[in-house]
């Protein structure tokens, strides 16, 4: 066993350790519900990582928190929040015809609800996200979103209506 | 499981991260910490270069010819010749910038070619930049608006001195607050801020002195940049908009009430005039002259694409100038000779140009992401930075 070469060096290798099963329990899960939030594999990546990265950064605070999974969506949500005003792709596609998305096969359907999701508002489509897909409650979610329980409910009912009036999904 | 569950997981599709996600948050922040460390290093270094380069041009002026600055750290090196120190240059020398990416906004003298880095405790968390720009100065140079991130992350604007002094936070906006503005009285901000419970964008001003805020208009939802200016009699903002998905340039006073469409494409069925209103298909990132005899924009006349132009504020007089995209908050020159933007697409070396609007001739000038002048003579440069 290799001993440490000073004291000041294990709180720093423990709090990576700590931190990577945090990160090994959530990644996933935060990864796919930005994916289904901002439609795109590559936002959804970058958005995990700066989230997780700002909670790794602050990581003796985070643990303490009642929750550091809503910490780290609420950052998540956040940032995206920002980067809708921001970013030079969105700019730049007033400006420029965009290619018409060859799709095909399975990548159909997967691009068919995204593609739904995206005609959701926002608000209900954060909301659908956390709930049906993070499994949080309605009031941590609202924590999260920064709204009471009632209204997350809210968001909730008109988001599935919405849902699945958009893909035609009738069924229950 | 949920109905909605189940379609959740079609959208999804199977879609994993990539396996060596941790290992990059690790690098990620080595590569956070390492530019912050750059960052602290070239602000001591620019501190004796500023003062090498006040040598020497206090020895100019006196009419001796500087000796070399010698400098050891980030420095301009001229390709051209330099223009007559007072004399706005109409081709300037070209600026090859050593710094390199990530690093810090600085302040650049076109008459030397030197460059002050900002203060580091206005330089904060730039990694994600607005995509304007992210400083407004006020009229008379001495305080700059910017976006920076609080500490939940959100985009807010902050003030401070411009020797990074007095920094305080003057929005807290619950999505984000971008695109700063000053009047031009100097009382008060324009910015776009989000509003209601679904934080749909909005133009707000902020009173300097009493951090009173007031909505002005929504912005369509969905819309570009706003990036709101004040005209020059300080009554109105000029915006950008988006009007049945095309883009526009608005007016509205800034006491609120109905816009009206400046430049860009108007819904056929609505009002009387051109379709084009302007001339332009459509239009965005639009800023007055000083003056406010004159308009410059990014936008369409008709199929052919997006490029700058120049117009009468009346809409006549419009031509194509060099550049694209620029900071309306602060694109003018004071004396309203010159803006500086963006270099064309596909431009050796890409940055930032001037261009002198008389003559529609333009040069680059540095490699960055955005500038704004502080005076005819002198522009804060945000410098390139790329995403980790």
């Amino acid at each position: 066993m290799i001993e440490p070469t000073s004291l000041s060096a294990v709180p720093e290798v423990s709090e990576a350790w700590a931190f990577e099963d945090f990160f090994l329990a959530e990644h996933e899960r935060l990864f796919q519900a930005l994916y289904l939030l901002t439609g795109d594999r590559h936002e959804a990546d970058d958005l995990a990582q700066e989230s997780l990265l700002r909670a790794f950064e602050r990581w003796d605070r985070v643990v303490a928190m009642d929750s550091p999974v809503g910490y780290v969506y609420r950052t998540a949500l956040n940032l995206h929040r920002s980067r809708l005003r921001a970013l030079m792709v969105r700019a730049r596609r007033v400006f420029a015809a965009i290619p018409d998305e060859d799709l095909s096969g399975p990548v159909a359907a997967s691009h068919d609800v995204r593609r739904a999701l995206a005609r959701l508002p926002r608000g209900q489509r954060e909301a659908l996200i956390l709930v049906e897909w993070l499994g949080l409650g309605s009031e941590e979610a609202g924590r999260v979103l920064g709204i009471d329980a009632a209204s997350v409910r809210g968001r909730i009912h008109r988001g599935r209506a919405s849902l699945r009036g958009l893909l035609g999904d009738g069924d229950e | 499981m949920s109905d909605v569950r189940i379609i959740l997981e079609r959208g999804v599709g199977g879609a994993t991260p990539p396996p060596d996600a941790f290992e990059r948050i690790l690098r990620r922040r080595e590569r956070k910490q390492r530019n912050k460390r750059i960052a602290a290093g070239v602000v001591g270094i620019a501190v004796f270069v500023a003062a090498i380069v006040a040598v020497g041009v206090a020895a100019r002026d006196s009419g001796q010819q500087p000796a070399s600055s010698g400098t050891t750290g980030p420095s301009l090196a001229p390709t051209g010749s330099t223009a007559p120190s007072g004399e706005p240059p109409l081709a300037g020398p070209e600026y090859e910038l050593i710094l390199d990416a990530g690093s810090p906004d600085y302040v650049l003298d076109l008459d030397t070619g030197a460059m002050t880095p900002l203060p580091g405790a206005i330089i904060r968390s730039g990694e994600y930049r607005p995509w304007n720009g992210r400083y407004a100065a006020s009229p008379d140079a001495s305080t700059l608006a910017f976006v920076a991130q609080d500490d939940d992350g959100r985009f807010q604007i902050f003030v401070a001195n411009l020797d990074g002094t007095e920094i305080r936070q003057v929005t807290h906006d619950p999505v984000a607050a971008i695109s700063p503005a000053w009047s031009p009285d100097a009382t008060m901000i324009a910015y776009e801020g989000s509003s209601g419970e679904l934080g749909v964008p909005a133009l707000f001003v902020l009173d300097v002195v009493t951090g009173e805020t007031t909505k002005v208009i929504d912005v369509s939802p969905g819309a570009w940049d706003a990036a709101p200016t004040f005209t020059p009699d300080g009554s109105s903002l000029l915006y950008s908009d988006l009007d049945s998905d095309v883009s526009v340039v608005r007016i509205v006073l800034v006491a609120g009430g109905e816009s009206t469409i400046l430049f860009g494409q108007r819904p056929g069925s609505v009002g009387e005039g051109p379709l084009y209103v302007g001339g332009m298909r459509y239009a965005g990132n639009a800023s007055m002259s000083p003056d406010g005899s004159l308009v410059t924009m990014m936008g369409d006349t008709g199929g052919s694409g997006a490029f700058r132009v120049v117009a009468n504020a009346d809409g006549s007089g419009l031509r194509q100038i060099p550049g694209r995209e620029s900071n309306p908050a602060g694109a003018w020159s004071p004396d309203g000779s010159r803006i500086v933007c963006a270099t064309d697409d596909g431009e050796p070396g890409g940055g930032l140009k001037v261009v002198d609007i008389a003559s529609g001739q333009g040069y680059r000038v540095a490699e960055g992401s955005a500038a704004i002048w502080l005076d005819d003579h002198t522009l804060l440069v945000e410098g390139q930075t790329h995403r980790g």
